[in-house]
C-alpha cells in the first residue's frame, strides 16, 4: 500500500530512516508514490522540501524525473534509480548507490561503500573503509577513503581530487584530453599511460596505495 | 527505593570542536613512532598557535581534539584556519596532517574542566562523516553563521547518527 503526495515545483525529496534503506526511483509521473504507508510525510514550513521520515522501516520512493533527493539512514543503503537532479545522501554503515545525477552529488558513508554511475555536475563522495566508484563525473570530482580503493571516470573538463590511505586509485581519462598529474605519495606508485597536459588538474594523495591514470 | 538526588549539572553554552587526523593508525604503521609523535607534534603546535582567548583544547583523544569555543563564528573560523595551516604544514613538510573536522553548537555539561553530554556526543558523530581537510556543521550553529560573510555553507543533506534520536541537518564550511 503507498501513498501519494503533490511535489512542488522546485522541491526536493528528503528522506530519512533509522535503520532501514531508502530505494529512490526516478521515472515518469507527477506526484510522489511512497511505500509503505508513512503518516510521517509532510511539506517543509518554506514549501521546498517533502519531508519523509520513518524510525525502522525501509523506504521505496517513486518521484518525477529530476527531482532532487536528499537522503539519510544508519544501518541500511541508500539506492537512487533513474535520472535525479542533485543528490545529497549519508549513511553510517550502509553503501549508497546512485544511477545518474544531471546536477551535483555529495555522498558519504561510514563504513559502507559508494556507486555512481554518471554525475553531470560536481561530485563528492567520502567514506572511512568503503571503495568508491564514480563511473562518470561531468565537473570536479572529489573522493576520499581510508582503506577502500577509488575508480573514477573525469569528463576532462574539471579538477579531480582523491585522498587514500592505503587504497588503490585509478582515474579515467576521455580520449583528446591531457591531464596536469600530481600525485603525492609515501610509499605508492604513480604509473601513468595517459598523455600529459594542461587541459585539467589531476591531485592525488595517497600514504600507501597506488595510481593509476588511463586513457580511455 | 529512594531516588538519589544530585545537584543540577553546570552547563556551559558554546562550540564544541572534534578534530581527526585521517589515517594515522596507517601512517604510523608506514613510518613508525617517532614520525607518529612527530606528526602530533607538529598539530599542537599549530593548534596553539591558532587558538585565541575564546577558545580552548578541552582534551586529547589519541590523534584528535575536542575543542570549546564561547560561540560557533569564532569555532569555525578557527576550524577553517587550522585546516588552512595544516594543508600547508602538509605540502611544505611532505607530511600527511589530513584532518577532519566536526562542530556542534549546544549546551554540555561541566565536569571540572571536561565538557559531557548529548550536545558532546552529537559532535563527535559529525567528525565520523567529515572528509580529510573538511569542516562539518550542525544545523545549531546556522543561525549565527548564516550572519557571518565571510562563511559560505553548503547543506551535504539530512544524517542519522547512531544513537542520536534524531536526524541532523549538516552543513560544509568554507571560506566565502
Amino acid at each position: 500500500m503507498s501513498t501519494r503526495h503533490r511535489l512542488p515545483e522546485g522541491a526536493r525529496i528528503k528522506a530519512v530512516t533509522a535503520s532501514g534503506s531508502i530505494l529512490v526511483i526516478a521515472e515518469e509521473r507527477e506526484d510522489v508514490a511512497i511505500e509503505p504507508e508513512t503518516r510521517h510525510v509532510g511539506l517543509s514550513e518554506d514549501g521546498h522540501r517533502l519531508e519523509i521520515k520513518s524510525k525502522s522501516s525501509s523506504l521505496e520512493i517513486r518521484c518525477p524525473i529530476g527531482t532532487n533527493v536528499s537522503a539519510g539512514t544508519i544501518s541500511g543503503s541508500i539506492e537512487l534509480r533513474g535520472l535525479l537532479g542533485t543528490v545529497k545522501a549519508s549513511a553510517v554503515s550502509g553503501g549508497i548507490k546512485i544511477d545518474r545525477a544531471n546536477g551535483d552529488v555529495d555522498i558519504r558513508s561510514v563504513s559502507g561503500s559508494l556507486r555512481v554511475e554518471s554525475c553531470g555536475g560536481e561530485c563528492n563522495a567520502n567514506t572511512k573503509s568503503g571503495n568508491i566508484g564514480l563511473a562518470h563525473v561531468g565537473k570536479a570530482a572529489r573522493a576520499a577513503t581510508i582503506s577502500g580503493s577509488v575508480q573514477l571516470g573525469t569528463g576532462g573538463q574539471s579538477e579531480v581530487l582523491v585522498k587514500t590511505i592505503s587504497g588503490s586509485i585509478t582515474v579515467r581519462v576521455p580520449e583528446g584530453r591531457y591531464p596536469h598529474v600530481r600525485f603525492r605519495t609515501l610509499s605508492g606508485r604513480l604509473h601513468c599511460d595517459c598523455p600529459q597536459g594542461t587541459d585539467f588538474e589531476i591531485s592525488a594523495h595517497s600514504l600507501s596505495g597506488s595510481m593509476e591514470v588511463k586513457a580511455e | 527505593m529512594t531516588p538519589v538526588k544530585t545537584a543540577a549539572a553546570r552547563t556551559a553554552e558554546g562550540a564544541i570542536v572534534f578534530t581527526d587526523i585521517v589515517g594515522f593508525t596507517e601512517f604510523t604503521a608506514l613510518r613508525g613512532d617517532e614520525a607518529a609523535l612527530d606528526l602530533l607534534s607538529a598539530q599542537d603546535r599549530i593548534v596553539q598557535e591558532t587558538l585565541d582567548e575564546k577558545g580552548r583544547v578541552v582534551k586529547t583523544l589519541g590523534d584528535g581534539l575536542m575543542l570549546w569555543f564561547s560561540d560557533a563564528c569564532t569555532a569555525v573560523r578557527t576550524a577553517l584556519t587550522l585546516q588552512e595551516r595544516f594543508e600547508k604544514h602538509s605540502q611544505n613538510e611532505d607530511t600527511p596532517l589530513w584532518v577532519r573536522m566536526g562542530v556542534h553548537y549546544g549546551r554540555p555539561a561541566q565536569r571540572g574542566e571536561d565538557l559531557i553530554g548529548h550536545d558532546v556526543n552529537v559532535a563527535a558523530r559529525i567528525v565520523t562523516l567529515a572528509a580529510p581537510g573538511e569542516v562539518l556543521i550542525s544545523e545549531t550553529c546556522t543561525p549565527e553563521i548564516g550572519e557571518a560573510g565571510d562563511i559560505e555553507l553548503e547543506e551535504v543533506g539530512p544524517t542519522v547518527m547512531k544513537g542520536i534520536p534524531d536526524p541532523i541537518s549538516l552543513y560544509r564550511a568554507t571560506w566565502a
